[in-house]
Formats: C-alpha cells, sequence, structure tokens
C-alpha cells in the first residue's frame, strides 16, 4: 500500500516538476524592477502588529498549511537535505535562528528544517513594506510562516523592541543578518540587529547556511527552478557577559560562513553543480573575503593546496 | 500593320508600378494596335518581318516600370518592343534579297544612326558604348525595340540597317535563332571577363541569362568549376545539362560555393552571413539587389562579379565590395571580340561568334511553343512567371502560329 | 541475482512492444511470432563506489600501484572520456568525478604538481564548460579549469607528436603532452563493448592522420562487430598502435562498467518490459508517447534531453591496459549479454533520441544511418542478428534536420555528397580528404563546438559492414526525400514496411526487434529459428 502511494507521489512529484518546467520555459519577458520610491510616496505600510495570527486556530490553520501545501511544494522543488540537527537537541526558546538570505524561500525552508516543536512558537519577522503592505499577502505569510512585520523604513528600533518583547515571551525567531537578499548567491556583510537582539536578551544565536536557494528561487524570479537545497544548522551561540554587539556579529558572521565552507564540501557530493555566474567569476574572493570560494588557477601556486582545501568532510 | 506599341505615359507607368508587378497583371503601358509600318530610314535600310521575337527580362521590367528611368532616357515614345529577332527580309535591302531568314543585331550606334565621323567608342570598336545613342541621325534608342523610328519585334514588321543584319544558316531553326541575340550576349559578358583555367566561376541566377552564360563558359572558356545558383527545379535541371558542375538553389548558396571553394563562412550580427574566400569570378544574372549583393559576399578578395542581369536602382552594402577590393563591373550587349578564354583572333563580331555557337548548343530547346500577338497577355505573363512553370524563354510569333 | 536478458515471443495476447522513434515513442503491435529480445534486468550497483575506485587504484592488475608510480616533480597527465559517453549522460555525480578525485588525492599526495587532465575528445567537438563541469565534478573543475582541463585539439600541430609507424604501415601519432608524460592515467566509462582498451588512447588522444589507419570503409567492413573486439579489425590495429605507444609512454587504465539502469523514475517503462508494467507504466508510455508525438520536435529534444540516467558502477579495474580491458568486458558482457538463437530475415529497431553524437544536440539523417546500420547492426557477438540480404526496419523520423553549431560538415556531407554517391569506397577516395583539409571545419572544430570536418564519413563508413550484408533497409515514419538521399526506403507504418520487406525477404518472413535502449549485446549462435507463422 505504502509503495503504491510513494510510486504515486513520484509520479506526481515527476509531474510536477515537470509543469514548473514547462512554465518556466514560457516566462513572459522580463520586465525591470520596480524603481524604489521614497517611502514617503507610499501608502504607509502595516505594522500595526497582528496578533490574531499567534491565535491557537491560526495556529492550528498553519500546521494544516505547512504540512499539506507548503511543505510537500518545498519538497518537490528542492528535496531539502537537514545537516546539523543535533546542534538543535536540547535548544529551547526563545532562540534566534540567524540564516543566510539568499532567496524568498530561506524563511520557509528554515521553517521546514525545524523539528515540529520548535517551528510552532517560531516567528518570521518579514519586511513590512513588502510582504505587509497588501492584504492578501500579509494575511498569506501570517498564516503560512507566522510572519510578523518587521518596518525596516521607518522606525527599526521601535521594530527592533518588539522583536525583544517578542523574545521575552518566548517566541524564537528567524531574522536574516544580512537585512536583504543577496543578489549574487554569496553572503553580505551582517548587521548587528540580531547580534545586539541576542545581547539584550540573552537568547541563543543559531548559526543557520541555507544552500542552494539562490538557484532554487533567485531573487528576481517568476517561478522557481527544481534544485537540490539544504539547510546546515550550527551550534548556537551565546554572547558573553562582556561582549559588544558588534564582536557577537563577528562570531555569528564566522560561523555562518564556517557552516557555508563546509556544507560546499558537502556539496561537491550531494547537489548538482551550478554553473557560477559572471560576478562569482569575476570578483573572485568577492565580499566574504575567508570564503570558500576557489582562487582562480594559478601556476605559481600549484594546485595541491587547493585541492586539499576543498576535501569533504 | 498589327504591333505591340508601348506608351510610357505617367499614369500608366503607376499604375503598372502598383499593379504590374504581380505576376500576369495587367501591363497598361502596352496596346495591341494597328498602326503603318515604319518608314526606311535611308540607304541601306531593310523592311523586315520577324518570324519570332523573344520576350526579354529586361522588356518585362520596363512593362513593370521596374527598369531604371536612366533607360527610360535612352529610349523614344510610343515604341514597339522586341530585340530579339529572327525575320525575314521584305524589301529595300541592296545586298539583301527578299526572303532570307537573318538575326537582328539591335544596337543602334553611329553606324547604323549614319553618323560622321562615328563617336570615339564606336571608333574603338566598342558599339556597345555608342555615344550617339541618345538621338543623332533618328529618335533616341539604345537598341531597336526601344526605338520610336525603327520599330520593334514585336510588329508584323520593323526596319534595320543592312550592318545590323546577320543571316541565319540554313542549320538553325527559328527557335534557335530567337536566341542568338541573348546567347550574343551571355558570350559578350563571359569573353570581356574570361575565367582562367583554375577559376570557379559563380553564376548566380538561372534564367535565359544564366543559363547562357553558363553555357558560354563551357563554350569559350575553360574554368575550373562552374556554380549554379538556380530557383526553381527545371532551372537547376537544365543549368546542370548545360554543363554546371554544381546546382543549389538560392538557400544553399552560401554554404555550397563554400563547400566547393573552401571558404571560411562568417555569421556576424544584423548582417546575413557571407564568406572570405569564395569564387573567383561571379556573373549576377538575376539582375536583383539580392542576387548582387549574394555575389558579391560569395566573392574572393581580388575577385571580380559581372552584371549581366539588368540592375536598376537597388539598395546595396558594399562593404565587402570595398574590403575585398573587388572589380565590379558590367556587361551590356555585344559588339567586336577581341580578346578572351580562347584568345579572338582576328577580331570578330559577337553576332559571329554566337550564330557559330549556336549550331553547337542548339540553344532552341530553351524556347517555349511561340504564341501569336493576340494573347500577348497570356504570352507576358507566361514570361514572367517563365522559371516556376518550368519555360526559360518565350517568344512572339509576329506573322501569327503555325 | 539479476535476471538475465531474454528472447519474448509477440503472442496473440501480447500488449504492444515499445518502439523508440527519435524524440517520442510508439506502442507497436508486431506481427505473431516475432522474436522480441529484452536487456537483462540492471545489476546492482557497488555499494561503496568509491572504496571500489580506491581498492582498484591501490591494487591495479599488472602494475605497481597507483601511489608508487607517483612521485613529486613528475609530469602526470590524465584523460577521461568525453560527452559521448555515458548515454544519456549519468546522474550526478558522474563516475568520471570519482575517478578523477580519487587519483587527484593520490598526485597530491605523492606531491605531483604538473597534473594535466585532457578530455580525450579526437575528433569530437569540444565540451562546453558546463558539460564539463558535470563530467569532471564541482572540485576538480574549480582546482584545473581551465588551463591545466581542457578538450583535446587534434588540429594543433604543436600539441602533437609522432611516435612511429607499426608493422602495419600505421602512423601512431598523439597528444604531445600526454606522449610526453611520465604517466598517463586513461580514465574510461566502457558502455559499450567498443570502447576502453588501446581504442581509448590510439582514438581518444589521436588526430586524423593517426585514425585514418582504421577509421576507413576497408577497415569497417572486416569489423564484425564492432562489439566483438577479438572479431574487429578496428580493435586489431587500434591494439598494434596501443601496443606501439605504450613503449613510448607508461599508460595507467582505469576502465569502469555501469549497470544498464538507463532511464530515471519517471520514464521507468522504458527500462521494463511491456508484460510486467504497471498500471503508472502503462499510463505513463501513453502520456509520453502522446506528448511527444504532438509537441514540436525541439521541444519533445527538450524533454528528452533532461533526463539524467541513473546508471550506478558495476566495476572497476585499474591497471595494464590488456588485463583492464578484458577484465571491464567481462564485467560488462555479464550485464550485457543476451543469447540469441538464429539469425533472422528482419531486424527492427527504433531509434532514440541520443546517440553518441548528438548529447545535446540533433540527431541528423547521418547520424540516423551511424545509429541503424552502425550501431543496432552492430549489436552482436558471433553473427549478425539479421541473415545476409535480409532487412533492416528501423524507425526514426529522419528530419531533415541539423544542429548548425555541432554538425556543420554533416549539411554539407548530405547535400553535397550523398546527393552525389552513397557508396562508401567511394566516398572515402573522392571526398575525405577534402573535408578533413578544410579550413573552415578546422576553424569550427578547434575554437567553435563542431565535430571536425571527416567525422561525417566516420559515421558512414560504421555502416559499411551493415551496407555490404543488408539487403534492403527501410524507415517507419521516415521523411521521404531523407529517407531516399540516405538509400533507405520509407514506409508509413511497420505494416507496410514489413510488407516492403518481403519483396526482398520473400513472405512470412521471421523478424526479430531489439528492445534496446538499454542497451545489450547479442550473443547470435547458429540454430533453427523459423518464422513465427503458427
Amino acid at each position: 500500500m505504502s509503495r503504491r502511494a510513494a510510486r504515486a507521489g513520484s509520479a506526481l512529484r515527476w509531474a510536477a516538476e515537470d509543469t514548473v518546467r514547462m512554465l518556466r520555459a514560457w516566462r513572459p519577458p522580463e520586465r525591470p524592477e520596480p524603481v524604489e520610491q521614497t517611502p514617503r510616496d507610499r501608502r504607509p505600510p502595516r505594522s500595526a502588529e497582528p496578533t490574531w495570527g499567534r491565535s491557537d486556530t491560526s495556529a492550528t490553520v498553519r500546521r494544516a498549511i505547512q504540512r499539506h501545501g507548503l511543505f510537500p511544494l518545498l519538497d518537490v522543488l528542492g528535496r531539502p537535505t537537514v545537516v546539523g540537527l543535533h546542534h538543535l537537541q536540547g535548544a529551547r526558546p526563545p532562540l534566534i535562528l540567524a540564516p543566510n538570505h539568499a532567496s524568498h524561500a530561506d524563511a520557509p525552508l528554515v521553517l521546514r528544517a525545524l523539528p515540529p516543536a520548535l517551528r510552532d512558537d517560531t516567528l518570521v519577522p518579514a519586511a513590512a513594506d513588502y510582504f505587509f503592505k497588501r492584504r492578501w499577502l500579509s494575511v498569506a505569510v501570517t498564516l503560512a510562516m507566522n510572519a510578523v512585520p518587521f518596518d525596516r523604513r521607518h522606525d527599526i528600533a521601535d521594530s527592533v523592541r518588539r522583536l525583544e518583547r517578542l523574545l521575552r515571551h518566548g517566541h524564537s525567531i528567524v531574522l536574516f543578518p544580512e537585512g536583504s537578499r543577496a543578489r549574487d548567491g554569496r553572503l553580505r556583510g551582517f548587521k548587528a540587529g540580531v547580534a545586539h537582539l541576542a545581547c539584550q536578551t540573552g537568547a541563543p544565536v543559531v548559526p543557520v547556511y541555507v544552500q542552494g536557494t539562490h538557484a532554487l528561487l533567485p531573487p528576481g524570479a517568476a517561478l522557481p527552478r527544481p534544485s537540490a537545497v539544504a539547510v546546515h544548522f550550527g551550534h548556537p551561540l551565546v554572547a558573553q557577559p562582556e561582549e559588544s554587539a558588534r564582536a557577537f556579529n563577528e562570531r555569528i558572521e564566522v560561523a555562518v560562513a564556517e557552516l557555508m565552507t563546509a556544507a560546499r564540501g558537502h556539496a561537491y557530493r550531494d547537489t548538482a553543480p551550478r554553473r557560477p555566474g559572471w560576478r562569482e567569476r569575476w570578483r573572485p574572493g568577492g565580499a566574504l573575503a575567508a570564503g570558500p570560494q576557489p582562487e582562480p588557477p594559478d601556476a605559481s601556486e600549484g594546485w595541491i593546496a587547493r585541492w586539499r582545501s576543498t576535501t569533504p568532510r | 500593320m498589327r504591333a505591340l506599341e508601348c506608351t510610357p505615359t505617367l499614369p500608366g507607368y503607376a499604375l503598372a508600378r502598383v499593379a504590374g508587378g504581380t505576376r500576369g497583371g495587367p501591363f497598361t503601358m502596352l496596346r495591341l494596335t494597328h498602326r503603318p509600318p515604319p518608314e526606311l530610314l535611308g540607304e541601306g535600310w531593310v523592311r523586315l518581318r520577324p518570324r519570332l521575337a523573344g520576350i526579354c527580362g529586361s522588356d518585362l521590367s520596363a512593362l513593370r516600370g521596374h527598369a531604371s528611368p536612366y533607360l527610360g532616357a535612352l529610349a523614344s515614345s510610343p515604341f514597339v518592343p522586341g530585340h530579339e529577332v529572327v525575320a525575314t527580309v521584305a524589301g529595300g535591302g541592296g545586298r539583301w534579297s527578299d526572303g532570307t531568314r537573318v538575326v537582328v543585331e539591335p544596337l543602334l550606334h553611329c553606324g547604323v544612326r549614319g553618323v560622321l565621323p562615328p563617336c570615339p567608342r564606336c571608333a574603338a570598336g566598342e558599339p556597345q558604348g555608342c555615344e550617339a545613342v541618345a538621338g543623332d541621325g533618328f529618335a533616341a534608342g539604345l537598341q531597336s525595340g526601344y526605338c520610336a523610328a525603327t520599330g520593334g519585334g514585336w510588329a508584323g514588321e520593323m526596319v534595320a540597317h543592312q550592318s545590323q543584319l546577320h543571316e541565319v544558316p540554313g542549320a538553325l531553326d527559328d527557335r534557335d535563332a530567337v536566341m542568338v541575340e541573348p546567347l550574343a550576349c551571355a558570350l559578350h559578358a563571359v569573353l570581356r571577363t574570361p575565367p582562367g583555367p583554375g577559376d570557379r566561376v559563380l553564376v548566380v541566377g538561372a534564367g535565359t541569362l544564366g543559363l547562357l552564360i553558363i553555357a558560354a563558359l563551357r563554350h569559350a572558356a575553360r574554368p575550373r568549376r562552374v556554380i549554379a545558383v538556380a530557383k526553381h527545379d527545371g532551372q537547376r535541371r537544365l543549368a546542370g545539362r548545360l554543363g554546371a558542375d554544381v546546382v543549389c538553389t538560392p538557400a544553399a548558396m552560401l554554404r555550397t560555393v563554400r563547400f566547393e571553394t573552401g571558404a571560411r563562412l562568417v555569421e556576424g550580427r544584423a548582417v546575413a552571413p557571407f564568406l572570405l574566400g569564395g569564387a573567383d569570378l561571379a556573373f549576377e544574372c538575376s539582375g536583383t539587389a539580392a542576387g548582387l549583393q549574394s555575389a558579391i559576399g560569395c566573392t574572393r578578395a581580388g575577385g571580380t562579379v559581372v552584371m549581366v542581369g539588368m540592375p536598376g536602382r537597388a539598395t546595396i552594402d558594399l562593404a565587402p565590395a570595398w574590403h575585398r577590393e573587388l572589380s565590379l563591373r558590367g556587361a551590356y550587349g555585344y559588339g567586336i571580340e577581341t580578346a578572351g578564354g580562347m584568345a579572338v583572333e582576328p577580331p570578330r563580331r559577337t553576332f559571329a561568334i554566337a550564330l557559330e555557337a549556336a549550331q553547337a548548343l542548339r540553344p532552341g530547346r530553351l524556347v517555349d511553343d511561340p504564341l501569336p500577338l493576340e494573347d500577348y497577355r497570356r504570352a507576358l505573363s507566361r514570361a514572367s512567371s517563365a522559371g516556376s512553370r518550368g519555360a526559360v524563354k518565350v517568344a512572339f510569333a509576329p506573322q501569327g502560329v503555325g | 541475482m539479476n535476471r538475465p536478458g531474454t528472447v519474448v515471443e509477440v503472442g496473440r495476447s501480447s500488449p504492444p512492444t515499445l518502439v523508440h522513434n527519435g524524440d517520442s515513442v510508439v506502442l507497436q503491435r508486431f506481427p505473431v511470432g516475432t522474436r522480441v529480445v529484452y536487456p537483462p534486468d540492471p545489476l546492482t550497483g557497488l555499494r561503496d563506489p568509491d572504496g571500489a575506485i580506491r581498492r582498484a587504484l591501490l591494487n591495479p592488475l599488472d602494475s605497481e600501484p597507483l601511489p608508487a608510480l607517483l612521485h613529486a616533480g613528475m609530469r602526470l597527465t590524465i584523460a577521461v572520456d568525453d560527452i559521448s559517453l555515458p548515454l544519456p549522460p549519468m546522474r550526478w555525480p558522474d563516475v568520471r568525478s570519482r575517478v578523477l578525485e580519487a587519483v587527484l588525492d593520490m598526485a597530491a599526495d605523492a606531491g605531483v604538481e604538473d597534473v594535466e587532465i585532457i578530455i580525450a575528445t579526437s575528433l569530437h567537438r569540444r565540451m562546453t564548460e558546463a558539460e564539463v563541469l558535470h563530467a569532471v565534478g564541482r572540485r576538480v573543475f574549480d582546482a584545473f579549469w581551465p588551463d591545466r582541463l581542457y578538450n583535446f585539439d587534434a588540429e594543433d600541430p604543436e600539441a602533437l607528436v609522432e611516435l612511429g609507424t607499426t608493422e602495419e604501415g600505421e602512423v601512431v601519432e598523439i597528444s604531445k603532452r600526454a606522449a610526453t608524460s611520465d604517466l598517463l592515467v586513461y580514465v574510461n566509462i566502457n558502455l559499450v563493448a567498443m570502447d576502453g582498451g588501446h581504442k581509448s588512447v590510439a582514438v581518444g588522444l589521436a588526430p586524423y592522420r593517426s585514425l585514418r589507419h582504421h577509421h576507413n570503409v576497408d577497415t569497417l567492413r572486416h569489423t564484425r562487430s564492432l562489439m566483438d573486439p577479438p572479431r574487429s579489425a578496428l580493435h586489431r590495429s587500434c591494439t598494434r598502435m596501443g601496443r606501439l605507444l605504450e613503449t613510448h609512454v607508461r599508460v595507467f587504465k582505469v576502465e569502469t562498467t555501469l549497470n544498464n539502469d538507463t532511464f530515471p523514475a519517471a520514464l521507468g517503462f522504458l527500462n521494463r518490459r511491456e508484460s510486467e508494467w504497471t498500471v503508472k507504466d502503462r499510463a505513463m508510455a501513453r502520456v509520453v508517447a502522446q506528448a511527444t508525438a504532438s509537441m514540436p520536435p525541439a521541444q519533445a529534444r527538450a524533454v528528452f534531453q533532461r533526463t539524467r540516467a541513473p546508471y550506478a558502477l558495476t566495476g572497476v579495474f585499474a591497471g595494464a591496459t590488456e588485463p583492464v580491458h578484458a577484465r571491464a568486458l567481462e564485467s560488462l558482457y555479464r550485464q550485457q549479454a543476451v543469447p540469441v538463437r538464429g539469425q533472422s530475415d528482419v531486424l527492427s529497431v527504433g531509434i532514440p533520441y541520443v546517440g553518441p553524437y548528438n548529447v545535446n544536440s540533433i540527431m541528423n539523417p547521418v547520424l540516423v544511418h551511424c545509429m541503424g546500420l552502425g550501431y543496432f547492426f552492430n549489436l552482436y557477438r558471433g553473427m549478425p542478428l539479421v541473415r545476409r540480404g535480409g532487412v533492416l526496419i528501423m524507425t526514426h523520423p529522419c528530419r531533415e534536420e541539423f544542429h548548425p553549431v555541432h554538425h556543420p560538415s554533416y549539411i554539407d556531407f548530405y547535400e553535397q555528397v550523398l546527393s552525389e554517391t552513397r557508396d562508401p569506397e567511394r566516398i572515402e577516395v573522392e571526398y575525405e580528404e577534402r573535408f578533413a583539409s578544410d579550413a573552415w571545419y578546422r576553424q569550427l572544430y578547434r575554437r567553435s563546438h563542431a565535430y571536425h570536418g571527416v567525422h561525417p564519413f566516420y559515421m558512414w563508413y560504421w555502416g559499411a559492414h551493415a551496407l555490404e550484408h543488408l539487403g534492403d533497409v527501410v524507415v517507419v515514419g521516415g521523411d521521404r526525400a531523407v529517407c531516399e538521399r540516405l538509400g533507405f526506403r520509407s514506409a508509413s507504418t511497420l505494416d507496410d514496411a514489413l510488407e516492403m520487406a518481403t519483396q526482398t525477404v520473400g513472405p512470412h518472413p521471421s523478424v526479430t526487434h531489439l528492445h534496446c535502449p538499454p542497451l545489450f549485446v547479442c550473443d547470435v549462435e547458429a540454430g533453427g529459428f523459423e518464422a513465427g507463422a503458427p
């Protein structure tokens, strides 16, 4: 019985993959990204905090949506692999999950990867000026991901205070230290907001590296492209009593970068190759000096050191 | 006398340009008339009764209003078209006895016009370049068939100077004879720009002229390869039979020439692909801009492109011609050949060579069943679509059929 | 224990047989009594492929272990098979990347600085960056591309060296880098029995001047068959050349064999016998047949070209060329051999969407000729599947379609040569040299991604033995004009094709159909197979 179900599932998955591929092929011509408007030209975003999203009814609906809609979709598109869950054993909310940010698919994937017990209490602060500007979208993200508005334009301090309060109430949050999505799939500089929150509340920060979402759904893409993704969790970090937010922020950044390095070794075996975009090749080293990006071949240096540095763990 | 008379009026021209371009459309500048036969123009002029008169590509473009206005200035109206003529002598002509079968060499040069002393070109033995054609002696006209005074072959009668006549040997029938004029054109083109023995020659277009160029190349020169480009199946078959080594469609032209000459094919942005390297010599026989453009694009640097088909106003990118230092030359009419692939020694008139060649080539096989003048609409539309219908040369029988 | 390949007779209640038809498949009803040859079931792959590779490198056949051959300061060249293997391209990670990583680990441990990896394209097209990445893996690619990992260039006089002449007068010329290395490691994928052995280096790293000694009509007419190296003049010639070049350069051969798990789960019905199809298989077969038949060819092609084969490694052998090849062939035949008794009057094959020379490309008419008469006809050991004077029925749409970048010389071969003659001998004498030396083809081969100018000739020669052997070739569903150009006859249906075949082989012919791919090779013995009329 279950084998038949599995077969039917794989047929469905194949059909879904194929449909998505076909749809991708028929994408309308690309439109230029809308010009950024200054905040005062816009309708003020709904930063007023909807608390209904955290009600029991909403939680039940959310579980149903996630289990039967969002997560199967992610499984079809990305076949997510989860690495390092053992680091979360014994961890209790409130936690701050700090993943790198390359795609809108990051937050749902992190939720997908979390153990259900942690997941139900986890909130996802989302850009108020994007996700909470349109009513249907705000309802959708609130119901599907337990999103809360995060106003990064008007009053960041206020938003941060609100998150602080939520953390103190025992909610975990998924907060992207990079602030917004990296356009080329590499790490951007981390902002100190996450570290600051952790220092204020004492909540542990879990470094997370989400791999492959840039290929799955790059910024600007209308439809996702099925490709393998993985979520790597690192060991939770706790701010030392005397540690400054800036120093702690650096620790977080290094932890995510290390996860990324490890993940790339992992990637050599687990994920299909992605051809590097021209920007990656244009700027070897790029934003992250200690990054795992191999240097361009240099005849004087030889290949052996580089080869060793990429040995899978 | 019945005649097809062409009166180039402005409205007629406009209408012809708009509507006549379509295959079998109205030929608004042409009408069938009854008019007195043309007068003999003086001493040495002969009265002729055309037996067959061919329809030339240049006639069609003139009637459709597509010919260059340049040529309009070198004609006088109203004129009776028809310069590919085989006729019977019908009085008036000194050493020509009545009833002799002759072909007409239609150039109206100084010798014919009685201009003395002759213009420098005629004096130099190049009557096709005569400078007196714009009206010295009698009405303007490059050739019989474009001149109001002499009449043309598409009529019951015409007049010609005795120096224009060549007797047709008994071995040639009328159909062979009516092809002598275009064959002379082809021979002239080939003999003026003879290919060397190692040359690979490209012939673009396989209408009457293109096919005869192929035949002339085989008859009067020794090129290494002849590559012919023909649009229609029938033309391709004939081109092969007349001596082309390789025959291809216009679409396959570039690849075929590339393959034959070992050239390099270049595909650029916003430009049709072209070759670097290519044919040593190209004969453009279609008279179209596309034909000329592709001939230029398929000829090697330092090569020669000969325009045999009558070109008109055209938009052509001449950068390749400049870059390749091409010789771009015309080939018009016929005259006196002094050199050639086979050295023509002593100088002989092209028509004399053509009459000889006609006996070997029998070009009459390219001529369709002739039509009477009354059927001129059918004849002209048939001539316009000759290639696609498997025909080559359409001719009138001005004295009636049968 | 996997189930061996078998011959099944079509009965009255048999389901229709699946036949590949270019970028589509059709379900065809063969006459009762037709023999359908099915491949063996896939062998189970090695459980730890990386470990198996390492063990093979450490315990080679007739050679010291690889680490013992590596030392600092040496010149090491690694050559790998190109895009033509395996078919279709295999799922990530490609077996080549596994072997390369193992070899490079050892080279790194030994401190070998001077390492270059050459993709042994021979006269095939250069592989694109993405294709190379897929074949060698991200890790190798990052470390070596593009200056130490590159496509072989058979038209670079600077990069070639002549090593001598065999006793039969064959000039042996190969890549200079390979010839002047202290060790040449060649990484093979033996998809069919034709691959591997001395053919790898002697063909993969050789230019036209060297290849012409065995890639010619005479040799291929005496190659009976390509899948039976001992009875193949081509392989004998390669062996002579290979032995000569091994006196100049030390060759360490790594040959790998795969199972025949050719199609991914979604297209699993292509791997299975029709009588064993599940409901889902049947539905998928209908859907795929209908959908691909109704799509524009380019789109149908795109659908198939996205499939990656889930091949698994069944054997890896390393060491001296000859013992390694013998073991690799053994392993290959264990997966692929199917015993067949007796020849038949008619052989039927469906030409699939991909062959060795049109990966990510178009199966053009010349390649159809090569697939049918070169490869499928040659899937035998012993005697051909079809009797002398018999008929080959292929199923393929045979469109006049060429990939302009990959196959420029094919277009001219089709247009200029085949319109003149189809006789391989005449073609060889009159045209081969000209195509081989054409400057434009050479330029496209070296700088673009074109097959060499002479490559279409080899496609034609590949069918030379079949052309001599067969009485007629009929193409079901083939474009009439194209078939005429190729010297085939086209039939609109299988019944018509069989009817046409009777004109050559007489009434009530015996028919054998190859249910291929997945690939196999038939061991044909003399025997009493009679026409199937019950």
